[in-house]
């Protein structure tokens, strides 16, 4: 729950920063002036703050964290504190803090921050019901659910949620209330930002007692190494044939390069090219003339 | 501390940075230095022509890692030990009878017999030309052999050459492109290679993308949290190969 | 001694696609069904969770979610002079097993037949004249057309929710469908989906050319659904694992996702997996059948009697469970005799595949099933055969599906096998590669068919199904022709290199094409001539009702499965409504 609420002046004069490179080459990278306004909530090194309801931001993909603050921008993501500071960004910006941001390591600051009412949660709950909370967050996590049908999280956020780059963000380590609220954002219609509707339909499907045992899961994890940034290149435009491309009509054993179901194949028995089909002789166990396909898959 | 032999030492290291424990079998020399684990269904002789024939098949060159790097004898080994090459999802009842190449595999050999078979006839084979075993050859030769293989249809104790030497090449190239937890494509090099993400794929936001470069390090379906892959366990169809 | 249990009102060979949807009409209609499986139960939680699916080893080069050929296959000759022999591993097409059939693993690719097809024989004889069609080329009408179908494709696509583009809705053309396409009374449930980097540059090339692509029609869902039976879908993410693989998502439409629920929800619905079913039992007169025999997963035969039989265990395993019960006399080649058998066919492929220079990042992981670009311009009857001497024709589209390094790693002609050089070209070429698939008809033909081995059995001890069958000289010319309108689309899609060329005989049965097998119970209006009557009631057992692709009198240019689903719905339709009502046939002699 945000108890802060921060007015900003955002002036920002147009400090250029670079796309953040491989920082083990090039040193401690260089803050954008803008990161200041995010320090206050988000934490001197992205850490977050459970007191503010600040998540970590620290490592999480660059193409994810700028999809939020463009979120907050056009109204597909609501928060009363983002949306002004979100607004309040230049474009450049925006992708400035992102990447910023995307290549600060989970406890770069040497501090490991609280994990908000986890420890809270621990305490007021009996072993028992901790042990199926655990039990319900880990199925769900790793599982899915048939009866909801909703599949785990795993398939996208990936193992021990450390996420996917470069859209889909990590889980582990992040703020148990945090993600039950996101879950409920999802699930209120409030946050409606979610690639082909996959987390609304999910989160819709998720019982309130889900919602708390999937965050608690993920919250006791450890938060992954940075995501790797410029994972995602524009196409080069230069090179492109122009002219119609030379037909080379194959024949010999190439010919009957299958198709399948969309995807060619690129040999007889799908192996690599130029071995379709064997060669027609006779071996000690043929008759004259025959031969033995090799033991296909 | 009580003083460990060499050997002893090579054996528990090797043991220890495998991260599958087979049953005791002998290991083949032919290890270039590196430490791996046992063979499970390999014996030294067959490990001796399969590690340099991977080699050639896919080798190590300035675009990087081949098959011997990536372990794919590894993978060919566990396959080899494993259902597949007992015979799953092979129908294997006679009678037995030649056919067309068309009509497909017809010999009564499952992948196991039909390796340990040609693997046999290969080492007669070599002798009788006075050549003293595959990987003693200079690699001029042994392309020259592995064509050989190929294009002609030799009779390696029962096993026609070209049918072997498919074989071992379909196995090499799904050693070199497989998940990591089969063994083989060792850190991902095959990956990494051709640019193949892996196992974990979403791409519903980057497919109207068109022509983006993609450069996402490849994930295995065996990786945990820390990126540690961890393969699936060994469970040997059959008594692992005799030991030498 | 085979167990014999109570009688039921309905019992079903086979829970795939056709098991389910007949299930659950059935027991709407208030019977009791007991549904036999031979394969395992499985749904999308656990069984086909990531990231254990997404392994191409298992799934697509070990096959497992395919019939155990270890267990039962069948034999292969080209012709009826050579020696059939076992198919000792599958290649050519990958029959599945298992709770829900093949729908867990398929491809999604959804498309209509036709009037031109479901009526080949009279509108050929009707363009064309009486002497077009060659003398062995079999070819017949199903006794059903387009219109009488179009309420069940409707029905089944809005179970499934597919994802297309309407290009005719009650005789008006849209803009953005396909032109050639019969009258559909609505849109798709859901809209098209993205259109990847390949299919587009295949898109705007075909256009230029003068043809008219659209997107093809995909059962891996654009955006969260709904169906009319209150099960919902959702959006397909392209992760490139669809063919061969249960999908995770809850994004492709599979009998799991779509309706088993429902049916297995029902008390009046047993499910029996793990059963075999060796025969269908009739009574003495032949006539009538009695029930089935089957074997357990502990081998145990057992008798389940039952009033109404539904056979609907894939195309290849109805006709081999009709020739085992000697039901329908088999089909004799040399007399021309006999139906059980005839006219088997199957799908005639080809490709174009496009070179592209480096700079051209085509990402061919980032598929899904049927998403694509296709054109139907050479489909079917919609162009002038009249030159040029064949019948039938195929969908020339980019419809990659995958970028699984095992299965695709292509290269030029030229290429050797292994080596540097194909290291190099494997790097070089993976990711800047896209080709075109020719997917066209099947005639039939009076040499092509299916009957029992003389010589090789299954695990039960019963004769293995007997494949004769080699590419039609028809269906070659067709191949040649429209490959070769496929590579000129590929040359215009500013490649380096196009590379391709037609379908040719000898028919490989160890290289992957389709698992549209077809055919063997045909449908029709003629008992001389078919199996089934037009409402896959058997000719010969009123009571029994055969569901499938053997009941294609010859294959389209399209994939069978809408086709499939359709005539399963129209089947229970006249079922529920007819002959539940009046038991007996719906078609008398």
């Amino acid at each position: 729950m945000m108890r802060l609420f921060v007015f900003l002046t955002a002036s920002l004069s147009g400090l250029a920063y670079s796309a953040a490179t491989d920082d083990s080459k090039s040193g401690p990278p260089q803050a954008p002036a803008a990161v200041q306004t995010c320090g206050a909530c988000h934490g001197a090194q992205g850490e977050g703050n459970a007191s503010t309801g600040a998540p970590r931001i620290a490592g999480q993909p660059a193409q994810y964290l700028a999809k939020q603050l463009e979120s907050y921008v056009n109204g597909s993501r609501r928060n009363p504190v983002m949306e002004p500071i979100a607004k309040g960004l230049a474009p450049a910006d925006r992708g400035a803090v992102a990447a910023y941001y995307a290549q600060l390591g989970p406890g770069a600051a040497g501090q490991a921050p609280p994990t908000s009412q986890n420890t809270a949660q621990k305490t007021t709950q009996s072993t028992s019901q901790n042990t199926t909370q655990n039990e319900r967050g880990s199925t769900l996590a790793t599982r899915g659910d048939e009866q909801r049908r909703v599949q785990g999280c795993i398939n996208c956020h990936g193992p021990g949620g450390i996420g996917e780059a470069p859209g889909i963000p990590y889980l582990a380590g992040l703020d148990a209330n945090y993600l039950a609220a996101a879950l409920n954002a999802w699930k209120q219609g409030t946050r409606r930002n979610d690639a082909g509707q996959q987390m609304a339909t999910l989160a819709q499907a998720l019982a309130p007692d889900d919602v708390t045992a999937v965050a608690q899961f993920y919250a006791a994890l450890s938060p992954p190494k940075p995501a790797a940034s410029n994972l995602v290149e524009e196409p080069q435009r230069g090179g492109t044939d122009t002219s119609k491309g030379t037909l080379t009509e194959s024949a010999g054993p190439h010919s009957n390069v299958g198709v399948e179901q969309g995807a060619p194949t690129t040999g007889g028995t799908q192996g690599p090219g130029g071995t379709a089909e064997s060669k027609v002789r006779s071996g000690p166990n043929a008759p004259p003339g025959a031969a033995k396909g090799a033991p296909a898959k | 501390m009580e003083r460990v032999s060499r050997r002893a030492f090579l054996r528990g290291a090797g043991a220890a940075a495998a991260a599958i424990v087979t049953p005791a079998c002998n290991r083949t020399e032919q290890t270039a230095g590196r430490q791996r684990a046992p063979y499970a269904f390999l014996n030294a002789d067959e490990a001796a022509f399969i590690e340099p024939a991977v080699a050639r098949l896919i080798p190590a060159d300035t675009l990087g890692p081949g098959a011997l790097e990536a372990d794919v004898p590894a993978f060919i080994d566990l396959q080899l030990a494993g259902a597949w090459g007992a015979g799953e999802r092979l129908y294997r009842s006679g009678p037995w009878q030649a056919g067309t190449a068309e009509q497909g595999y017809q010999l009564a050999f499952t992948p196991a017999e039909l390796f340990r078979t040609a693997l046999r006839g290969i080492g007669d084979d070599l002798r009788k030309s006075g050549r003293n075993g595959f990987a003693k050859l200079n690699v001029q030769d042994q392309d020259a052999y592995l064509k050989s293989l190929e294009s002609e249809s030799r009779d390696l104790a029962g096993v026609p050459s070209n049918i072997f030497f498919q074989s071992l090449l379909e196995v090499t190239v799904e050693g070199f492109f497989s998940d990591p937890v089969y063994g083989g494509n060792k850190d991902m090099v095959g990956w990494k290679l051709i640019g193949f993400p892996g196992a974990y794929a979403n791409y519903y936001e980057l497919v109207d993308q068109h022509g983006i470069a993609f450069k996402r390090a490849p994930m295995s379906l065996g990786q945990d949290a820390s990126g540690t892959i961890h393969m699936h366990p060994v469970e040997p169809a059959q008594a692992n190969g005799k030991a030498k | 001694m085979a167990e014999r249990k109570d009688a039921v009102d309905a019992v079903l060979i086979g829970v795939g696609m056709v098991g389910t949807i007949l299930g659950r009409e059935l027991t709407r209609a208030g019977l009791k069904v007991v549904g036999l499986e031979r394969g395992e139960p499985r749904y999308t939680v656990p069984d086909f969770q990531g990231p254990h699916m997404h392994d191409e080893l298992r799934y697509s080069v070990h096959k497992a979610l395919m019939q155990d050929t270890a267990k039962e296959t069948l034999t292969f000759r080209h012709k009826a002079s050579d020696t059939a022999l076992p198919t000792r591993r599958l290649g050519s097409f990958l029959p599945g097993t298992g709770l829900g059939g093949s729908l867990v693993h398929w491809n999604g690719q959804t498309y209509r037949f036709q009037d031109t097809d479901f009526r080949m024989r009279s509108r050929t004889v009707e363009r064309y004249g009486k002497n077009f069609l060659g003398e062995d080329v079999t070819i017949q009408d199903w006794g059903v057309t387009a219109a009488d179908m179009e309420p069940y494709y409707d029905r089944f696509e809005y179970l499934l929710g597919v994802s297309g583009k309407a290009g005719n809705i009650k005789g008006r053309k849209i803009a953005g469908g396909n032109p050639f396409e019969d009258p559909r009374s609505r849109e798709y449930p859901t809209r098209p989906q993205k259109e990847p980097y390949g299919s587009a540059l295949f898109r705007k090339a075909a256009e230029g050319l003068g043809y008219h692509p659209f997107p093809q029609p995909s059962s891996n869902l654009s955006e969260p659904y709904q169906n009319p039976e209150g099960l919902s879908l959702k959006t397909c993410t392209f992760c490139g694992f669809c063919e061969r693989y249960g999908c995770e998502h809850y994004a492709k439409a599979t009998m799991q996702t779509t309706l088993l629920p429902l049916l297995l929800q029902q008390k009046s619905f047993e499910l029996r997996t793990g059963c075999k079913v060796l025969r269908i039992n009739v009574d003495s007169a032949r006539k009538t059948a009695t029930g089935v025999t089957y074997v357990n997963g502990s081998g145990q035969e057992i008798e389940q009697p039952a009033s109404l039989v539904i056979l609907g265990a894939f195309a290849l395993n109805n006709v081999h469970l009709m020739l085992l019960s000697r039901i329908g006399e088999p089909y004799d080649p040399s007399s021309g005799k006999g139906v059980v058998g005839r006219n088997y066919a199957y799908q005639t492929t080809s490709s174009a595949t496009v070179f592209f220079d480096e700079s051209v990042n085509i990402n061919p992981f980032m598929r899904s099933g049927a998403c694509g670009t296709v054109m139907a311009d050479f489909v079917s009857d919609n162009f002038d055969h009249g030159p040029l001497g064949f019948v039938g024709g195929a969908y020339v589209g980019e419809v990659m599906s995958h970028g699984r390094p095992i299965e695709y790693h292509p290269t030029p002609p030229g290429t050797p096998g292994w080596g540097s050089a194909w290291k190099e070209a494997v790097a070089r070429h993976y990711n800047h590669t896209s080709s075109l698939n020719v997917h066209g008809s099947s005639v039939a033909t009076r040499y092509n068919y299916l009957d029992l081995d003389p010589t090789y059995k299954d695990a039960w001890g019963l004769p293995l199904m007997r494949m004769t069958f080699d590419f039609p000289e028809n269906d070659l010319k067709m191949s040649a022709y429209v490959t070769q309108k496929a590579l000129e689309i590929a040359q215009a899609m500013s490649g380096r290199q196009v590379v391709g060329s037609p379908r040719k005989a000898p028919y490989n049965i160890t290289q992957y094409q389709t698992t549209h097998n077809t055919g063997g119970t045909i449908m029709g209006t003629d008992p001389a001539t078919s199996v089934v009557n037009r409402y896959l009631q058997s000719w010969d057992v009123a009571n029994l009702f055969v569901i499938g692709a053997s009941n294609f009198p010859q294959n389209a240019s399209y994939n069978p499965t809408d086709t499939v689903g359709a005539l399963a719905y129209w089947a229970a339709d006249a079922i529920v409504n007819r002959y539940l009502k009046a038991p007996g046939s719906l078609m008398p002699a």
